[in-house]
This record gives structure tokens, C-alpha cells and sequence, in this order.
């Protein structure tokens, strides 16, 4: 059996792929990375973020070394731009179909393996109506404000910095008429953000209107942090609708440790959208006929055990499989890499498991 | 007759007659809130009387922050803003468990929120703490309640005039 | 007397390093500053200063009627709310479920009044030449109650230091009070004990370092959290005497478990 010569596929360039891909590469094994988008870095990169939840590490510092390896390591082969098409064979052998997404040509490539890390997208707000996303200004979500803190410059539509900001929790997660599940990031990432905001502008007030603060592990930091050093406030509640006034959003929703309705005044919403599976991974999952879960997410053989896809040859990584951190990403990217070569030494050794 | 008689008749006989008695589910709806004109006319129709009675809405209008900022600034009161309300204090309280009025935990959020409704109908009750300092012991924040309770009593009467009119 | 005992007491210092007169006049003067310096402080709270309140609620009528008509019906309902409230400990005491911690609260209290009335009786017979076994017992009992302040004080010390929660968030003015507590009560129940010992230089030194601790109490007091001990509960008290009732901001008995 022919096998350690075929490269590893690798299908995403985020912060799972990237991982994953540098350490097949840095093993010797030619490795076949094929990205939808045009840049490498996946969301980390395509919505800027500024740092990096629990440390404020900024991006740059974590996805610029892996992007640069594979940019630059001649094992490494990178097609930007387009898409797993549909695959054949068995593992050492697969026959995949990859299309050019623009210029509709496919290229059939021979690989011993694939990694699936197609990632996610942030949860679109206008599905949820009552925070008012998309048609009044100054509502924005966690991905914008994201990308206004790396400029360095937080504003309403105005030009003018925001004097109060509420950021509103689980938009677009732990609902049954949106998404039922957590995303486990964005309390921490919201957080983070406001930290972020605090320093940006001193004399701004800023509110976190939450369900259940969800900080796990060593994310717990900025949360006490956010409180004993920022003095930021937390409104455990729920916001029912957003209205805005021509100047100013009135935010009005219940204070359940009150006990009470509140109609506050804000300069500025954030809305922490969530996590959800995208439509890559949907396409990637029909291409490699992978089954999801009842959430859209690839589901693995063992809900506990993200790497194996059930399928020999097929290793899983990254927020495909379920929301999670950076950090995360990038432990799963390297399991599947390490599956990935695992195999491939198995093949070529011809030693039975 | 003295001018505090003269307030005390005039409270009970308010008293005797309920405001909004035929309201369902009365019991829900504070007194304050009721708004029921002796004489409302529109027209030359003398609207008074049921369907003249208003009841006006619960809701909590904008944050006010001075007393909060007061309490951080005054001696014991500085940890007020690491409180996350897990009601440890409250729990422990002995005070609390025998006048429901107390609650140290809600005290701690209405002052920080600065929900000066609320803080108007409760300030009185910071004054029933006893000190014994339960709570600073329970506290997992090291809040320090036992302090904040003594910042938030000086603050409550430095701003007494404008709580209590 | 000075035969038989070398050194006693503070009214008669050990080897008479410093007169008592003197000490009198020290700790009026230090009583003064201690009272215009918890006014400023509390003045600087933008609070009334209720001490002053509560002397004029007593002397002055309102006219508010009720039970508190006559300067002696105030003066009896001020003395009942002091007796009970401060001294039966009824506000703090009654409701603090940890015994050791009332335990500790009521030696510092009842150490200071204690001691208060011995050293006064001690300055008032001792110069008229009463005799040692007059002066003896009142000493020693002196003494006794210095320890109970040093006790008291090194209860609610230890207290705070055995836990950790505790001790993270006690406030530095927390720390510094029972600490001059415990050294004003620790250092003055020791002098005597040392110079009945016969260890003269050592009786003068803790004579000397109980000066300085009461001198520092005197000083730090203002500052330290009894002033709104004394504020709160001058406010409680005002309140008591204005009411209609007698009766202020009453904290029902607390209630037994299961009952």
C-alpha cells in the first residue's frame, strides 16, 4: 500500500487547519491545506480581532506564526479560494475532488488523509428582531466591536465615543428559537471587550446584561477583574426590546434581581452573538458524507472524543465539531495532526492497529 | 393639636379607604403607584372613581451613580463594586432572616445599579444591621458587606433630603 | 507605700518617671482632640455629628409630644437605649451568632468602662492618702481589666487571622485599632505585675509603651471605625428620643429556630 508520499488534506485555514497543517508539515508529511477564503487565519483574522480572551494576547502574536509557516514551508501547499468537492478510496488512498470556487475548475488530488476544520460563523443578529441589529444605529455586535477596538477607536455612528455601553449576553445562543446551545466564548470575549473599552475611554459606563456568566477555567480573571479593577456592572436580566430615540437606544428589559422592568438610556448596544456552524462545514459534511448533529455541527463517532469522525482516515478539529476559544482550536488542530500522522506511519509500516 | 397629629389623622383616614380595591390582584400593586383623583373632569363629566384611577408603571428609569460612587470613596466601602450578588451575605445574616426589609445583597445592587427608586423605599433598612460581621466572614469576594453596610449608612444620610421627598 | 511596692499603677508610675497629674492633664488634652477630631471626620462625611444631636434632643425639648414629654422621661429613655443597646451589647451582641465574637466585643467594652471607673477611683483616693489596702484591690482590679481589653482584643486579632476570607478584606484601620488595643491592654496589665516581680526596668518600660498606647488610641480613635460606632449609634439613639413612641429603629428579639 501506497501511503506516507500522498499528503495530508487539510480542509480550513483556521486556527485548527493552521495548527494542524504545521504539524503534519514539521513531521516531514507533505500536507494539501485548501481554504474557501482568499486569506489564511480564518474568523481570528477575517473579523480582526484584537486580542485574545483570558490575556489580551493580541491576534497577531498566536495565528502570525502559523500563518507564516504555512505560507513559507515547502511542505506546505496551499490553495486558496476553494472548496472539497466530493472524495473516493480509503484511507492512504483518497481520491479528492477539489473545485476552484471561482473558476469552477477541479483538481483531483490524491491524499492519505483529511483533516476537517471548517470552523464557524458568528451568530447573524437580524434573525433576532427585538435587539433592533441592522436597522438602528449604533447596535453592533461583538465581531464589530472587535474590529473598532483594534483601530483603536470605539464610536457611535456619530463620530462621537459612547458614554454608556450595555453589552447583552447570549444573543443568538441558549434560546430555543434561535440556537439552544452555549457558545462558550462570548461572556469571556464580552468581558474582555469591555475591559478593552474601559481602557479605550475611562469615563464610559459600561453594563453587561447576562443569563449566567459563563468564565470557565481561567477566564474567571476577567470577570473579577472586570468588577474589582473596571468597576463594569453586571444586570442579571434579559433585554426585551431596543428602542432608538433619534439620539440616544432605550434598552428595556427586567432586572431580575430587582425584580424589575428598567428602561435605561445607552449610547451604544453590543450584542454577543454566538457561535454556530457554517455553511462550509454544511458543504464539507455533504462532500465527505460526514453526519452532524442536531445542531449542524459535524457530529464525532464518541460525543467525547472531537478528533475521530467515525470514519477511518477522516480526523475532526476545531468549532466545527462545537463552539469553542482559540486556544482550543488549537489543541484540537494538533490531535488531528497528530491522528493524521499516526495513521500515516501505520500504512506505511503495514502494522496492524 | 400638633402638627404631627394632624399628619397621623390624616394617614389613617387615607388608610381606611383602599386605593384600588377592585383591582385584581391587588396585592401586587404598591400603594405609591396608584393614582386615584378625588376630582377629574372632562368635559363637565366627572370622570372620577374607577375608571379614572391610574396605576403608574414599575419601572426602574435610569442608573444614578452618585451614592455608589459616595460608598466607594467613604471609610469600609471600597469593595462595593467586587460584589457579583451571590447572596452568601444574606444568607448568613441573622438580622435579615427576622426582618425581611434587610437584605444586605439587595442594598449592595440597588446602590451599585443606582436605582434610586428602590433605594428610596429601602434606605431606611440599612440602619437595622447589627454589625456582627457574619456576612464579611461568608463573603467570597471579600466584599466585606459589614463595611459596606457601615459606608452605605453615611451615604444614605448624607443624601437623605433627596431619599426621603 | 512606695516601700512595699516599688511602683503601682499608672496614677503612681514606676520609679515616678512621669506624676500622674501630668497623665491627667495628657489625657484630657487627648480627649479633647479626640472629640473635635471625630467632628471634622464626621462633618466630613456630610452627615450631621448626632453625638451633639442627641445631647440637645435630651436637654432641649422638640415638643414632638408623645412619651418623651419631660427632660427626665428623655433622660430615662436616652440612659435605657444606652444600657441596653451599648452595654447589654443588645444590638450587636444579641444578634452576632458567633459567641466568640461577642465574646470578644464585650471584655474590650466592658474592659474600658471597667477601667475607666478604677483608674478614676484610683486618682481620687490615692492622693488623699488612703491607705495601701484601699489602694491594692483597685489596682489590681485595674490591672485585671487591662487584661480583659488585651483578651478582648486578641480574640477579635485572632479571629480575623484564622481566616482567610477575613483576613484578605479586613480594612487596614481594622488591623491598626485591635492591634493598639491589645498592646494599650497587654502593656498595662503587665507594668504592675513586673514591678510587684521586682523587675523595675521592665515594669517602666511597658508603663512606658502603655503611655504610648493610650496616647496613640487617643489619637487614632478619630479615624479608626468607632467614630461611627459613636455616630451610628448617637443616630439610632436621636431617633429614640424624637419618636412618639420612645422607641427608635427596634430590632425585634431574634427569632428562635424552630419556634
Amino acid at each position: 500500500m501506497k501511503a506516507p508520499d500522498n499528503p495530508v488534506l487539510v480542509i480550513g485555514a483556521g486556527p485548527a487547519g493552521l495548527q494542524a497543517a504545521k504539524d503534519v508539515a514539521e513531521f516531514g508529511v507533505p500536507v494539501l491545506l485548501v481554504e474557501r477564503r482568499k486569506e489564511l487565519g480564518g474568523a481570528p483574522i477575517r473579523w480582526s480581532y484584537h486580542t485574545l480572551a483570558p490575556d489580551f494576547r493580541p491576534t497577531e502574536e498566536v495565528m502570525g506564526p502559523l500563518i507564516d509557516f504555512c505560507q513559507s514551508n515547502k511542505n506546505v501547499t496551499v490553495m486558496k479560494g476553494c472548496i472539497v468537492d466530493g472524495y473516493s478510496g480509503r484511507p492512504g488512498d483518497f481520491h479528492v475532488r477539489i473545485k476552484d470556487e471561482t473558476t469552477k475548475n477541479i483538481t483531483e488530488k490524491v491524499v492519505s488523509s483529511i483533516i476537517v476544520a471548517t470552523g464557524f460563523e458568528h451568530f447573524d443578529a437580524r434573525v433576532d428582531p427585538r435587539y433592533g441589529y441592522g436597522r438602528m444605529p449604533n447596535v453592533i455586535g461583538i465581531n464589530e466591536l472587535e474590529i473598532m477596538l483594534k483601530q483603536g477607536r470605539v464610536v457611535g455612528h456619530d463620530g462621537k465615543p459612547p458614554k454608556r455601553v450595555a453589552f447583552i449576553f447570549c444573543v443568538g445562543s441558549r434560546d430555543r428559537s434561535t440556537n439552544p446551545w452555549c457558545c462558550t466564548v462570548c461572556c469571556g470575549v464580552s468581558i474582555k471587550q469591555g475591559i478593552e473599552v474601559k481602557q479605550l475611554l475611562p469615563d464610559s459606563q459600561v453594563y453587561m446584561i447576562y443569563m449566567d456568566i459563563r468564565t470557565i477555567g481561567l477566564w474567571e480573571k476577567l470577570y473579577w477583574e472586570s468588577m474589582e479593577k473596571y468597576g463594569i456592572n453586571f444586570i442579571r436580566g434579559r433585554v426585551g426590546e431596543v428602542y432608538y430615540t433619534g439620539e440616544k437606544l432605550l434598552v428595556k428589559g427586567e432586572d431580575t434581581l430587582v425584580r424589575g422592568p428598567f428602561e435605561v438610556l445607552f449610547d451604544m448596544v453590543v450584542l454577543a452573538v454566538g457561535i454556530e456552524p457554517g455553511p462550509g462545514t454544511k458543504q464539507a459534511a455533504g462532500a465527505l458524507s460526514l453526519s452532524l448533529n442536531e445542531y449542524g455541527f459535524l457530529a464525532p463517532k464518541i460525543p467525547n472524543v472531537h478528533f475521530d469522525s467515525g470514519k477511518e482516515g477522516i480526523f475532526l478539529a476545531g468549532a466545527c465539531v462545537a463552539p469553542m476559544s482559540v486556544e482550543e482550536a488549537l489543541s484540537e488542530g494538533s490531535a488531528a495532526a497528530m491522528q493524521a500522522v499516526k495513521l500515516g506511519s501505520r500504512l506505511m509500516q503495514k502494522v496492524p492497529v | 393639636m400638633s402638627e404631627e397629629e394632624k399628619k397621623r389623622k390624616e394617614k389613617e383616614s387615607s388608610a381606611g379607604e383602599e386605593k384600588g380595591k377592585f383591582i385584581i390582584e391587588r396585592r401586587y400593586v404598591d400603594d405609591s403607584r396608584i393614582i386615584e383623583p378625588k376630582k377629574l373632569e372632562l368635559g363637565g363629566i366627572d370622570m372620577s372613581g374607577r375608571w379614572g384611577t391610574l396605576v403608574l408603571p414599575r419601572t426602574l428609569e435610569d442608573f444614578d451613580t452618585e451614592i455608589y460612587r459616595d460608598v466607594e470613596k467613604l471609610p469600609r466601602g471600597g469593595n462595593i463594586g467586587k460584589c457579583w450578588q451571590c447572596g452568601n451575605c444574606t444568607a448568613v445574616c441573622p438580622v435579615a432572616h427576622a426582618h425581611s426589609e434587610f437584605n444586605p445583597r439587595y442594598l449592595i445592587h440597588i446602590v451599585k445599579m443606582g436605582y434610586t427608586s428602590e433605594i428610596k423605599k429601602h434606605h431606611e433598612a440599612v440602619y437595622l444591621c447589627s454589625g456582627c460581621g457574619l456576612c464579611s466572614a461568608a463573603c467570597p469576594k471579600g466584599v466585606d458587606p459589614q463595611g459596606v453596610m457601615i459606608a452605605m449608612s453615611i451615604a444614605f444620610k448624607a443624601h437623605e433630603s433627596e431619599l426621603t421627598e | 507605700m512606695e516601700a512595699m511596692f516599688p511602683s503601682i499603677f499608672y496614677y503612681m508610675p514606676p520609679g515616678n518617671i512621669l506624676p500622674h497629674q501630668y497623665i491627667v492633664g495628657l489625657v484630657l488634652i487627648l480627649a479633647i482632640f479626640a472629640v473635635l477630631a471625630s467632628y471634622m471626620r464626621i462633618r466630613s462625611w456630610k452627615v450631621p455629628f448626632t453625638p451633639a444631636s442627641v445631647l440637645s434632643a435630651v436637654l432641649f425639648s422638640k415638643g414632638s409630644g408623645g412619651k418623651n414629654q419631660g427632660f427626665g422621661a428623655r433622660a430615662s429613655t436616652a440612659g435605657k437605649s444606652t444600657f441596653h443597646d451599648i452595654f447589654l451589647l443588645e444590638r450587636a451582641g444579641a444578634w452576632c451568632e458567633e459567641r466568640i465574637h461577642t465574646l470578644g466585643r464585650g471584655l474590650v467594652l466592658w474592659g474600658f468602662v471597667l477601667l475607666a471607673l478604677a483608674t478614676v477611683v484610683g486618682f481620687l483616693i490615692d492622693p488623699l492618702g488612703a491607705p495601701d489596702s484601699a489602694v491594692l484591690p483597685v489596682m489590681l482590679l485595674g490591672d485585671v481589666f487591662q487584661g480583659m481589653i488585651a483578651l478582648g482584643a486578641a480574640i477579635l486579632l485572632l479571629r480575623r487571622l484564622s481566616r482567610h476570607n477575613l483576613r484578605i478584606s479586613t480594612d487596614r484601620n481594622t488591623w491598626a485599632l485591635q492591634l493598639v488595643l491589645l498592646v494599650l491592654g497587654a502593656s498595662g496589665a503587665t507594668a504592675d505585675l513586673l514591678s510587684i516581680g521586682g523587675f523595675l526596668a521592665g515594669a517602666q518600660v511597658a508603663f512606658l509603651v502603655n503611655i504610648a498606647s493610650i496616647v496613640i488610641f487617643f489619637l487614632y480613635a478619630p479615624f479608626s471605625e468607632l467614630t461611627f460606632l459613636v455616630w451610628k449609634g448617637s443616630l439610632l439613639m436621636q431617633e429614640t428620643l424624637q419618636s412618639e413612641s420612645g422607641k427608635g429603629r427596634e430590632i425585634a428579639p431574634q427569632p428562635q429556630l424552630g419556634k
